[in-house]
């Protein structure tokens, strides 16, 4: 559990709105290739997301991403780690394509000069361009959403959306891959098509993959290792079977809220 | 056939100066000014969304300063214009840095003051301007040309590099990163894209426009006064930007065409030419609000192709409906945009 081998380890992390404490003291620690968050709505689970993305900045406490401390990184900064994540309401450009979304993937970390370069033709930025719509070709066919190429962002039904925005996270074959809620709003199916590339990431290139899920059975399925957060506090961690079998409590709990949910 | 187009384009500007009467040169000119200036808005307002009114007073800073830096540092004229608008381009990053912050609405209040503050600085230092008397520009005229026919030239040569340059910059991974950052600013950090940095790369982009433009406006008109670059001019190019549609590089010049040319042909209207202009200007925001550039792409879609007046000329030339032509429609999905599906195993 040294530091070296933790993908990712956020250690005593608060965060609050104003009086409202959304994370308390929250201790995550990735070493599975597989990791599930799971609790009620409102837990604090896309605000952990958020804080790990750099996209909040935590008021208290470390982050540690790939074994770099992140405190006072950009976003941008800390997805140049190798992290990529998605949105629980999927955040596609609505006036792009399929195709162009994706690609959009892979545009990140480009430097200034290549801006000329791009105006004017030059030789080894088209040839990058090229690279790239291959590649992104090449995802979309093995996603099953080859045909739907053209097609813009705003005209996808939301399972679709989900599936670019994954493709779109996995085009830079990211080493840390944050998921909210893939599976919410979609069908067996989809589910299925979702979960074919992300595995294939986990097995080709040793991504590790982080989940927040609603879904107790998909987790219990992927999962390793499951964190439980409620109310902003970690309250159980452990293998999935065990986390969600032993404490029948937690069973009861979770099962109340998803009735609510 | 693209490449007779063009052959057939490049012909006619050649031959512009010869073919059409000084007064109609001078409108085309300045149409192609304006698409210049407009281009840069476009890239800023329209695909970035930074709702920036600092164009039209760039366009007086770079008309100013080329023209100050002609006279007084005796720099050939191309250079000072590069120079001044290179120069300009950091001057507007250096700007926007402060401005970004600001969003929709507050940002276009900063920088219409700030816009009215440069406006102010030209009537005030009249020792570099002339004040509000305005001030003659030398002319400049490429060898061998009349100085109508050069700053054409000049001013064609620049809208087609620009043109160019944008569109392949909006159809590239640039142009992704713009549209990311205006319609989903956060998801663009956690993919590795600064929206703070491509915003000010697009600052950065429509100042060296404008000041590209104003050096050459100044010698367009030869005589510049403060009142120029004021309020009228920024309205003139949203309207132009808007109107031609900002989806590609091709709104602004259809737009200042339009604009343009509308203005020429309700010169004998008298008094009520405004009337009849905004009446016009309303009918075509309201029936295409993509702008000018999207009849094509409106026609595609056949949202009228197959019906109404199109639909009876498609069937009358009995042309087969679009689908049939193995064109893939952008839309797969016309009827909504889904959003907020079901929960699912709940």
């Amino acid at each position: 559990m040294a530091s070296e081998s933790s993908v990712l380890r956020v250690q005593g992390v608060s965060l609050s709105f104003g009086d409202l404490a959304v994370l308390t003291e929250v201790d995550v620690n990735v070493d599975t290739r597989l990791t599930g968050i799971i609790g009620p709505n409102g837990a604090g689970k896309t605000t952990l997301f958020n804080v790990i993305t750099g996209v909040l900045s935590p008021g208290v406490g470390r982050v540690e991403v790939l074994g770099t401390d992140v405190r006072g990184f950009s976003p941008n900064r800390i997805a140049a780690l190798g992290v990529r994540r998605t949105f629980q309401t999927p955040k596609l450009v609505p006036r792009l394509t399929v195709f162009e979304n994706v690609l959009l993937g892979l545009d990140g970390g480009a430097r200034g000069a290549s801006l000329l370069g791009e105006a004017f033709w030059w030789p080894s930025v088209a040839r990058r361009e090229r690279a790239k719509r291959k590649r992104a070709r090449d995802l979309l066919a093995i996603m099953g959403l080859g045909l739907l190429e053209r097609v813009r962002g705003e005209n996808l039904p939301l399972p679709t959306q989900k599936l670019v925005e994954v493709a779109r996270a996995l085009i830079s074959r990211p080493r840390l891959l944050l998921l909210d809620e893939p599976a919410a709003g979609m069908g067996g199916r989809d589910v299925q098509d979702l979960l074919g590339p992300v595995g294939r990431a986990v097995e080709e290139w040793d991504c590790h993959v982080v989940i927040i899920e609603h879904d107790m059975e998909l987790v219990t399925e992927l999962c390793e290792q499951v964190f439980v957060l409620d109310f902003g506090r970690m309250i159980a961690r452990g293998p999935a079977a065990e986390v969600l079998a032993s404490t029948a409590v937690m069973e009861a709990y979770l099962g109340a809220a998803n009735v609510e949910g | 056939m693209i490449g007779v187009a063009t052959a057939v384009a490049v012909a006619v500007a050649i031959a512009a100066p010869s073919m059409l009467n000084g007064y109609v040169l001078y409108l085309a000119t300045l149409a192609a000014v304006y698409s210049v200036a407009g281009l840069g808005m476009t890239m800023l307002l329209g695909w970035t969304g930074q709702i920036s009114l600092l164009q039209a007073a760039f366009v007086g800073l770079g008309a100013y300063g080329t023209d100050l830096v002609f006279q007084h540092w005796h720099l050939p004229w191309a250079i000072s214009m590069l120079l001044v608008a290179f120069s300009l381009g950091v001057a507007g990053t250096a700007l926007a840095l402060p401005a970004i912050r600001l969003r929709g609405f507050y940002l276009a209040i900063a920088t219409l003051a700030l816009a009215e503050a440069i406006v102010y600085g030209f009537v005030s230092f009249t020792s570099i301007t002339g004040g509000s008397n305005g001030a003659y520009v030398p002319e400049v005229v490429l060898l061998g040309l009349s100085q109508t026919s050069s700053i054409w030239y000049l001013s064609i040569i620049t809208l087609v590099v620009a043109l160019v340059g944008l569109g392949r910059i909006q159809r590239g991974s640039f142009g992704r990163m713009l549209l990311g950052v205006r319609d989903a600013e956060v998801a663009m950090g956690p993919m590795q894209v600064s929206p703070v940095a491509y915003k000010l790369a697009a600052f950065a982009i429509a100042s060296l426009l404008a000041s590209i433009a104003g050096a050459l406006y100044a010698q367009l008109v030869t005589y510049i006064t403060p009142q120029s670059f004021d309020l009228p001019l920024l309205i003139e190019l949203l309207v132009v930007v808007f109107l031609g549609g900002i989806d590609s590089v091709a709104g602004p010049p259809i737009g200042a065409a339009f604009v343009i040319g509308l203005n020429e042909l309700l010169q004998k209207a008298g008094t009520i030419q405004p009337v009849i202009f905004g009446a016009v200007l309303i009918i075509v925001i309201l029936f295409l609000p993509r702008g000018l550039a999207s009849i094509p792409e409106r026609v595609r879609e056949h949202r009228w192709a197959d019906r109404g007046v199109g639909g009876v000329i498609r069937r009358l030339l009995t042309l087969p409906p679009r689908a049939a032509e193995g064109q893939q429609s952008r839309d797969l999905y016309p009827a909504e945009p889904s959003q907020g599906g079901r929960r699912h195993g709940q």
